[in-house]
């Protein structure tokens, strides 16, 4: 009987559990100059002329090349493409996330 | 005798009811949306369903591809090709598929994944999972068994898998004739290069996976 009351629980505890992370949405890809840096945001003008925010979180990866970079790395002025998601924060304002930053390559050295 | 049977019977009767309710109460709440992740109890109880439904005999087989950097290798181009679309480059499921899935498609790289035997591994490739979106890959053939079988050498290598190693699977993955063009395009945009008339939007729509 214990094991039957046990099973129970579980099955309503599955029925109660609450569920996570909510649905990411699709990702965006855009192409433009870094027009300036706020902390953890970047303000990137897109080679249509259009400015957008976008946060760069501890889970972006950044990349020059192939080598990876730190954001602190990333400086105005230069040509990224941005692969992101939208989502909105907690007051309900759509947030641009980068997941993906990648950066010039240096110039080849012989 | 007859009263402890009698009580199993009402409490066996009980958890069917018990379930029928929940089950039911949770499509009424819920409907059939895969927009939310399961709950952790409900994982749990996946997996462990999951794991017991894998034969012993499954469970105990040893991996007869000889570990080797070429195995992974094959393993990792064939990994690039057919897995990464849903469970990206870099094993995290962090793609729009993967992310979209009920269940998720798992972290590999983490111990729900890892402590797997290679035996089991290699059954759920081989099998798939019902009601999940892992297909059966097993076609039956040798070929086939043994790509499987490297998959399974490539999945533990996942954990240690390198940025460079992330770049050269990019170069593997399935892509549309415009996800080619576009992204010639960013590498020239970042060699110095100008987008020329007609491109697509600077900030375009993509269904592309991450790593």
């Amino acid at each position: 009987m214990k094991r039957v009351s046990g099973v129970l629980v579980l099955v309503i505890a599955f029925a109660i559990a609450p569920s996570v992370l909510a649905h990411e949405g699709h990702l965006h890809r855009l192409m433009g100059t870094v027009a300036a840096i706020h902390g953890e945001r970047l303000q990137v003008k897109a080679t249509t002329g259009e400015t957008s925010e976008v946060v760069v979180n501890d889970k972006t990866k950044i990349l020059r090349g192939v080598a990876a970079q730190k954001a602190s790395e990333i400086k105005p002025g230069e040509r990224v493409v941005i692969v992101m998601t939208e989502s909105k924060d907690r007051a309900g304002n759509l947030v641009l996330i980068a997941k993906e930053i990648r950066l010039a390559s240096p110039p080849a050295t012989h | 005798m007859l009263r402890a049977a009698f009580r199993i019977v009402i409490g066996l009767l009980a958890m069917v009811g018990a379930i029928a309710v929940v089950v039911g109460a949770s499509f009424a709440a819920r409907g059939i949306s895969a927009k939310n992740a399961p709950g952790r109890t409900e994982t749990v109880l996946a997996r462990r369903l999951r794991s017991a439904a894998i034969p012993r005999a499954a469970r105990e087989q040893r991996n007869p591809v000889a570990p080797s950097a070429d195995a992974i290798k094959e393993g990792m181009e064939h990994f690039a090709d057919h897995c990464a679309i849903c469970h990206a480059n870099d094993g995290s499921g962090d793609t729009e598929m993967g992310r979209g899935m009920y269940p998720r498609a798992p972290d590999m790289r983490q111990a729900a994944t890892q402590n797997l035997t290679d035996g089991q591994l290699f059954y759920i490739i081989e099998n798939g999972v019902r009601l999940t979106g892992m297909p059966a890959w097993g076609g039956g053939s040798e070929h086939d068994t043994t790509d499987n079988w490297r998959l399974v050498h490539f999945i533990r290598h996942l954990p240690k898998l390198t940025d460079a190693e992330i770049e050269a699977m990019k170069k593997l993955n399935p892509k549309s004739p415009e996800e080619n063009e576009q992204n010639e395009k960013e590498r020239q945009f970042l060699e110095g290069g100008t987008p020329r008339n007609g491109a697509p939007a600077p900030r375009q729509h993509t269904h592309g996976g991450k790593g």
